[in-house]
């Protein structure tokens, strides 16, 4: 029985939630699935071809609403693991990026023909830090640098935001994980019984 | 080719279309696919996968290996990379009485460092004893060097821990779902009682 202090604290603790309280910023995080989409359930064919491996059945069909408690334990499993998979995936692209943008070049040559490379692989990103930071420093026209001035100071792709974003992508990545090893848990002992 | 990702086909567990869902390990800038491919052979040897979902976690486990020994890589890097500056700056201090500053080096200081780096050859010797007769041990260096690196060692570390209760875990659940799985008798023969 729960006592009245710990009902208490409960409330207190409770009040002291992280995220959003203000309208602008609820509507800010409103985006977030938006941005890369993980905040979203896995799309239904991984979860499909995930469950055919944790059911080594090729031809297996998931039923989302089956009684079946191993058709059950297997689909929730099947869930957790797209979902790593999906994580793991934005992690390692991310990190990838930050170490093609923040490794440092021998020279502007280098530094310049990196941002070529990057527009003529991606597409031109008016966003792009490293874009700005060159329309900044080499823009005759002092109205154009300072515009790129503040858009870079906003840029997704400065070095500040690509480590936040890392961060919250390495979150995501751990919070599937702790979801897949409860999954794989009660797979297990469906399997064992 | 850096940063490409791996797409050679596993033999073992399952066909191919189930085998592309796992995520595979995506090499940076500098690290070698050769020797990310002959650990992953040598892990899938002796983890010895027999199904899909085996395999998944096999090779997931194979990516933890590598980012554990790409974050062993980085630190010691850091640490070498302090061990030289210490060791250099030791020299100009023994030689001339006092450090160039404004981050300029003696070749000289540069050689001593460089030789000392070196695991065999006359150079280290040399350098060794030159070390000796200043009273000063290798270990001294060492320690400096942890010393100057410190606080931008604690990532790696922090990483470090991470990966391995990761890979534990990952090695755990490997290991029950390979005592769970009921192996198929590949030759059975299913007698007619008739």
């Amino acid at each position: 029985m729960t006592t009245q202090r710990q009902a208490d604290a409960n409330r207190a603790n409770a009040k002291a939630s992280t995220g959003p309280r203000t309208v602008a910023g609820k509507r800010q995080v409103a985006q977030n699935a938006r941005r890369h989409g993980l905040t979203t359930p896995p799309p239904w064919d991984q979860v499909t071809r995930w469950y055919r491996v944790v059911t080594n059945d090729p031809q297996a069909q998931p039923v989302p609403h089956s009684m079946d408690p191993y058709e059950r334990s297997a689909l929730r499993l099947a869930e957790a693991e797209a979902q790593v998979a999906r994580t793991t995936m934005a992690e390692r692209d991310h990190l990838f990026d930050m170490q093609s943008r923040l490794a440092p070049t021998k020279d502007a040559a280098s530094f310049l023909n990196r941002v070529i490379d990057r527009s003529v692989a991606q597409g031109f990103d008016v966003e792009d830090y490293d874009t700005l930071q060159l329309m900044a420093t080499n823009s005759e026209d002092p109205f154009i640098a300072g515009a790129a001035r503040i858009v870079a100071s906003t840029s997704p792709t400065r070095p500040a935001a690509l480590r936040r974003t890392m961060k919250t992508l390495t979150r995501y990545r751990r919070d599937a994980e702790s979801a897949r090893r409860r999954a794989f848990k009660a797979w297990l002992n469906i399997q064992n019984e | 080719m850096p940063g490409k990702k791996q797409t050679k086909a596993i033999s073992t567990g399952g066909s191919q279309e189930l085998l592309d869902l796992i995520p595979r390990m995506r090499l940076l800038p500098g690290e070698d696919d050769a020797t990310f491919e002959d650990l992953r052979q040598a892990l899938l040897g002796e983890l010895a996968p027999s199904t899909p979902y085996e395999t998944a976690i096999a090779e997931n486990i194979i990516a933890l290996e590598w980012e554990t020994h790409r974050h062993r890589a980085l630190r010691d890097s850091l640490i070498r990379s302090h061990f030289r500056e210490v060791a250099r700056e030791t020299r100009e201090n023994r030689t001339n009485g006092f450090n160039l500053g404004l981050g300029l080096v003696s070749q000289e200081a540069m050689d001593f460092a460089d030789a000392l780096m070196s695991p065999t050859g006359a150079d280290t010797t040399e350098a060794r004893n030159w070390l000796a007769q200043n009273n000063i041990t290798v270990e001294e260096i060492v320690a400096l060097a942890y010393q100057k690196a410190g606080p931008a060692l604690d990532p790696h570390e922090r990483k470090l821990a991470e990966l391995e209760t990761r890979r534990r875990r990952l090695r755990q659940d490997y290991d029950q779902l390979k005592a769970t799985r009921a192996r198929p008798v590949t030759d059975a023969e299913i007698v007619d009682p008739q």
